[in-house]
Formats: structure tokens, C-alpha cells, sequence
């Protein structure tokens, strides 16, 4: 689909190619780099383009851009299957500021996204949301750092049939969420979270929100952290859609709220985890919390410091 | 030589002398063990540090076997056809990629007698255009692939077909937004043996199954053990064990292990096939969100160790029918 609705502009570039300018080809592998690029190249591995921006826009739907050396290269509007790499380069950052959202993916239904080795930093002034999928079908992030936004770290808000997986990030020190999941009113939406880190976000470091979707939400995380965070570690609402998010192998430290399931569709399970908190002498905090009826339960094989306001439903290993 | 050289000038005579050196022995001849790769090298070179190679294949073309191609900057190094032991090794200097098109393979392994093949860094990106699969083992007695991705092939991403016995391993890597299978492991001839070890393997986004392992050849064996390995969102079965050899004579059994992993958000979390030679362990793992927890059919084996978390599929959880004891 993506395919489709960007061969039109493919053949008109190709177009204009064959009349005068081969600085105006798309390329299925492009390059940036902040120390030699200029957005005016073609964004070839001999003249690189200095922005992300640039790059996707001069890269055919299905190709790759890579990053060649440290440095900032702005924020992005994704609009169809790509690829952005840093594979050890140094730091690729992209600095947001002024209300701005560093990575905004509006892109075809069937349109799959890979994001490695990116840095979306926050720098107050006016406040920023890291980077938000909005359309697409799959985005898969790894080694990947999402930090100090006055909003979200990262915010999944699909409104259609959507996948995300993450691994190796950091999402930390942002003003709402470390990561907000809420669905629009679209088709089912499933993520995966494996070895992340949210970490000092003031309000959840993970949120799964059901309440305005109409399809089915599943969430996995493991062998992650969440530590730090103004409310809950991991926590689930939802009064409408079937949502259920499940914690495996990780550890929920220091929260307000070690895991929190809010409406009667949402549920929240912990299984091999750990969950802990300082005393109530020094600001303490609960392990779980089930508000309206929320789904809470245990494998029974967690270390839970401390207890919540409801009984865990048990459940067995198979 | 001597009549070309004749005219030159003596400040040119070093310089003229080495490349004539070059062309007495055959520049394409010339083999080193340790050659080198650059986005701003040339095949025509020796491949050496000074003067390194534009492309991964006249690299390998141009080293020992047994030999090791070095990346030294990030860029495309185009596809290679693998044909002996070698190492090709991008520790860290950006991406080392290759794009494929055109319905081709990224890297074709095709090592015959004892070979070690050794692939780390890399990535294989299909991008349209006709259609590729990302890497092809044909033969190789042993592979390893570490900190790789393969992804958004329209067909296979790691397609392990060996006709010959081949001992794999993967790990620390990435497979997803494939159009076929994530990952296929089959014997392809009549006794091969298919060993597989995979840890740090992250599957994702593939239309049909996350990991697919089947003997498909009389007397052949496949076996594969899986841990700390994440298959997700994948359109098929998230760790499938298969053995399509059902109405063969003679006993060509596959083995999965899956243990301390993941498999999330499939159609079928686990899935074995096969009267009596379909195997698949479940251990330590964590199947949630798939359509069907896990299925077994013709009747196949899945085994539980009964440690499993098993939750949040959509077909109430049942439990695996057949457990085995933790020792």
C-alpha cells in the first residue's frame, strides 16, 4: 500500500531525472552526517544530507538512511516503510523543543518502521513529545534512548491495526509518561517491550490505555525496568477495550504504585518480578493498586515488598 | 611491462614498479588473509588497509580461506555469495548494510567441505523492488551470525536449507518485517543433520511464522535450542516445530526447545506437527497474546515443564498436555 501510494511520486522524480537533475533521485539507501552533509545533496554515501528529514524525503519507501558520524539531525515526519540506522557511530540525536514531537510516523496501513541508535532529547522551551506513531503498521525500536520531554517519552497512539516492539531502550526523565499506549479507535494493537528502562517520568512509567480503542490490546513486557516514576510502574486502564498487559522477569522499584489496573477491561499480571519501594517514612508507596474493578494478579512467584487494595488473583504456571 | 614503463618518468618509477609487481602476479590473483572493506575503496584494489575494496564480494573473492574481511566505515557492501571459511567482521564502525532487490539473496553460504563461516554486524535490508531473501545457507559445517539484522525481506529472512550437515548458531540478533518466515531451519538431503543454537534473537513483525524448524528429508534431524529469545507479532506460529517427512519411511524427527523466551502476540504461540516427530519443549517462557496458546496436531509432542506464564491468549490458556519434571 505504501508502495503504491508513493510510486506516483517516485515516477515524477524519476521524471524530472531523466530531464535534468540526478541530485533529485531517490536513493533506497541514503546517508546523513552533521559533519559533512548539506540537505541540497543528494544524500549518496559522497555527499551525505545533513538532516533526517531530508534523507527520508530522498529515500524510496523500503530503504535505509545511516547515519555516518555524531551529531543532531532534527526532528522527522515518517510517512512510509523505513529504515534509520546509527550502528555505533557516536550519539545521532534529535533535539525537540517548542511543542514539537521529535519522531511523528504517519505512515501507510501496511507500512513497517525500524528505528536503531537514535537519541530523542527534550530541551524545555515551549516542551516536546519524543515520538509518536500515529499511522503505520509496525514500528520496532532498538537501542534507543527517549528523554526529558515535558510530555510522553513514547506515545503509541495507532488508529488502526498496529505492532510495536521495543528493546535495549531507555525512556526516561519525561513530564507524563515514559510510555503512554492508547490506541484510537481502531483494530487491535500489540506490543512487545524487552529489555527497556522506564525511569524518573513523572506520572506512569508505563501506561496501557484502552479507553477510546474498539479493538483488542495486548502488552508484554520483560527483562525490564521501571523505576522512579511519579505513579505507577506499569499500569493498565481501560473501561472500554479488552486490554491486558502482562510483566514478566522485570522489576518495578520506588514507584508511587508498583503495577495498577484501572476499569473492569483492563487487567495487569506479574509473573518472576520484583516490586519494591522505600519505607512510608520516606514517601513509601503501595505495591498494587485495582481501581473500578481492575484486574490484578500473580504467578505467585514474585518479590513483592509491601501490598495493595485488592487480592491478587492467583494464577498457575502451565 | 618494461615497454610501458620505458617512457616514465624516475619519480614516477616507485609508484609505476608497484603496480607493475601487481599485474606480474595478477592483481586478481592476489590473496591476503586479512582484507578490508570501504565505502571509499575500489574492487580493483588489493583490498589491503592502504587500498581497501568497494564490496564485500571481491573482498572475499580476494581472501585466504579461513581468512577475515575487516569493515572500516559505515555504507553498503552489496550482496555476497559465501563459497569457504571466512570471517566477515563490522565491530562497531556504523552500519555495514546491503540492500537486496531484484528477488535475490543478501548472503548465499555455499561453503563446501569443512567450513567456518563467521558473520557479525551486519545488516541485510530487503527494500522492494522484486523481492529478496535476506540470508540463504545452502552449506557451511558451522555458522555463526552475531549482532545482525535481517529484515523487511519479502520472502525468508535467515533460511537455513543446508544439504549437508551444519551446526548453526544465532545470536544477539534481529529478524523482522519479513514477508515469509522470520527464521526456517530445514534439512534438505536424506541424513542431514541441522544443529541450532540461538540465544538473544529477537523475531518480529513477519507474516507467516516467528521461527520454523522441520526435517523434511528421510532420516534427517533438525533440532534447535532457544533461550532469552523474543518471537512477536508475527502472522503464523511464534516457535514452530515441524516435520513435513510424516509420510516418510524413515524417522526424520525435529526438536525445539524454547526456554526462558518469549512468543507474543502470533497466531499460535508454539506449535509442533508431526505424528511423533514433531517436538516442541516449553520452559521458563512466557506465551501471551497469541490467537491459540499453543497447538499440536497429527498428534505431534509439546512438553511443558509446567513453568511457563501462560496468560492473555485468546483461547482461555489451556494448559500443554504433556509435562516433564525440572531436574
Amino acid at each position: 500500500m505504501t508502495r503504491m501510494s508513493s510510486s506516483p511520486l517516485f515516477l515524477a522524480v524519476i521524471g524530472f531525472c531523466l530531464q535534468a537533475a540526478p541530485a533529485n533521485a531517490q536513493l533506497s539507501r541514503t546517508f546523513v552526517s552533521a559533519g559533512i552533509g548539506n540537505d541540497a545533496n543528494d544524500c549518496s554515501r559522497a555527499a551525505p544530507c545533513r538532516t533526517f528529514q531530508a534523507a527520508h524525503n530522498k529515500t524510496n519507501a523500503e530503504g535505509e538512511i545511516t547515519v555516518l558520524d555524531t551529531g543532531g539531525y532534527g526532528g522527522l515526519v515518517i510517512t512510509k516503510s523505513i529504515s534509520i540506522v546509527n550502528d555505533g557511530v557516536g550519539e545521532a540525536s534529535i533535539l525537540v523543543s517548542g511543542g514539537g514531537t521529535g519522531i511523528d510516523i504517519q505512515a501507510g496501513p501496511a507500512s513497517y518502521i525500524n528505528l536503531r541508535g537514535i537519541t530523542i532529547q527534550g530541551i524545555g522551551f515551549g516542551g516536546s513529545t519524543g515520538l509518536l506513531f500515529e499511522t503505520g503498521f509496525a514500528l520496532t525500536m532498538t537501542n534507543c534512548v527517549i528523554r526529558n520531554h515535558t510530555g510522553n517519552g513514547l506515545q503509541f497512539s495507532p488508529r488502526g491495526d498496529s505492532r510495536l516492539a521495543v528493546s535495549n531502550t531507555l525512556l526516561a526523565d519525561n513530564g507524563a509518561h515514559g510510555v503512554q499506549i492508547l490506541p484510537g479507535n481502531g483494530g487491535p494493537v500489540r506490543a512487545v517491550f524487552h529489555r527497556i528502562a522506564t525511569i524518573n517520568n513523572s506520572v506512569n512509567g508505563l501506561l496501557v490505555d484502552g479507553d477510546v480503542s474498539s479493538g483488542t490490546i495486548r502488552v508484554l513486557v520483560t527483562d525490564s525496568v521501571s523505576a522512579n516514576n511519579g505513579l505507577a510502574g506499569f499500569s493498565a486502564g481501560s473501561f472500554q477495550a479488552d486490554t491486558f498487559l502482562v510483566v514478566v522477569g522485570s522489576q518495578s522499584a520506588n514507584n508511587a504504585v508498583g503495577f495498577a489496573a484501572d476499569g473492569a477491561q483492563a487487567s495487569v499480571v506479574l509473573g518472576r518480578s520484583t516490586v519494591a519501594f522505600v519505607l512510608a517514612s520516606s514517601g513509601g508507596g503501595v505495591a498494587w493498586s485495582s481501581t473500578n474493578n481492575g484486574g490484578v494478579g500473580s504467578f505467585g512467584d514474585n518479590h513483592i515488598f509491601g501490598s495493595g487494595n485488592a487480592n491478587l488473583f492467583p494464577l498457575a504456571k502451565k | 611491462m618494461g615497454a610501458h614503463m620505458r617512457a616514465i618518468s624516475p619519480a614516477l618509477v616507485i609508484l609505476a614498479a608497484s603496480f607493475g609487481a601487481c599485474f606480474h602476479v595478477g592483481s586478481a590473483q592476489a590473496q591476503a588473509a586479512r582484507t578490508f572493506v570501504s565505502s571509499f575503496g575500489s574492487d580493483a584494489n588489493d583490498c589491503s588497509r592502504a587500498t581497501p575494496c568497494r564490496t564485500f564480494q571481491a573482498a572475499h573473492d580476494k581472501t585466504n580461506d579461513q581468512g577475515e574481511i575487516t569493515v572500516l566505515d559505515p555504507g553498503g557492501y552489496g550482496a555476497l555469495t559465501i563459497t569457504k571459511s571466512i570471517s566477515v567482521v563490522n565491530d562497531g564502525v556504523g552500519e555495514a548494510g546491503m540492500l537486496v532487490s531484484g528477488g535475490s539473496t543478501g548472503i548465499f553460504v555455499n561453503a563446501g567441505g569443512p567450513s567456518y563461516v563467521n558473520l557479525r554486524g551486519l545488516t541485510i535490508q530487503g527494500i522492494g523492488f522484486g523481492g529478496s531473501i535476506g540470508l540463504d545457507l545452502h552449506q557451511a559445517s558451522f555458522l555463526t551470525i552475531e549482532n545482525c539484522v535481517i529484515r523487511n525481506h519479502t520472502s525468508t529472512g535467515l533460511s537455513f536449507f543446508p544439504v549437508s550437515n551444519s551446526s548453526i548458531s544465532v545470536l544477539n540478533t534481529l529478524v523482522s518485517d519479513n514477508g515469509g518466515s522470520g527464521i526456517i531451519l530445514q534439512s534438505e538431503s536424506t541424513g542431514v543433520v541441522v544443529k541450532a543454537a540461538l540465544q538473544g534473537v529477537e523475531i518480529y513483525n513477519n507474516s507467516v511464522h516467528g521461527l520454523w524448524a522441520v526435517a523434511n528429508s528421510p532420516n534427517s534431524e533438525v533440532s534447535a535450542v532457544i533461550t532469552d529469545s523474543v518471537a512477536a507479532n508475527n502472522g503464523g506460529n511464534g516457535f514452530y516445530a515441524s516435520a513435513k517427512a510424516i509420510s516418510q519411511p524413515n524417522f526424520a524427527p525435529t526438536n525445539v526447545w524454547v526456554i526462558h523466551s518469549v512468543s507474543a502476540n502470533n497466531s499460535t504461540g508454539v506449535a509442533s506437527d508431526g505424528v511423533d516427530t514433531g517436538f516442541l519443549f516449553l520452559g521458563d517462557s512466557v506465551v501471551t497474546g497469541n490467537q491459540v496458546s499453543w497447538s499440536r496436531t497429527n498428534p505431534a509432542i509439546l512438553e511443558s515443564f509446567v513453568d511457563n506464564y501462560i496468560i492473555g491468549n485468546f483461547d482461555g490458556d489451556p494448559a500443554p498436555p504433556i509435562h516433564i519434571p525440572l531436574k
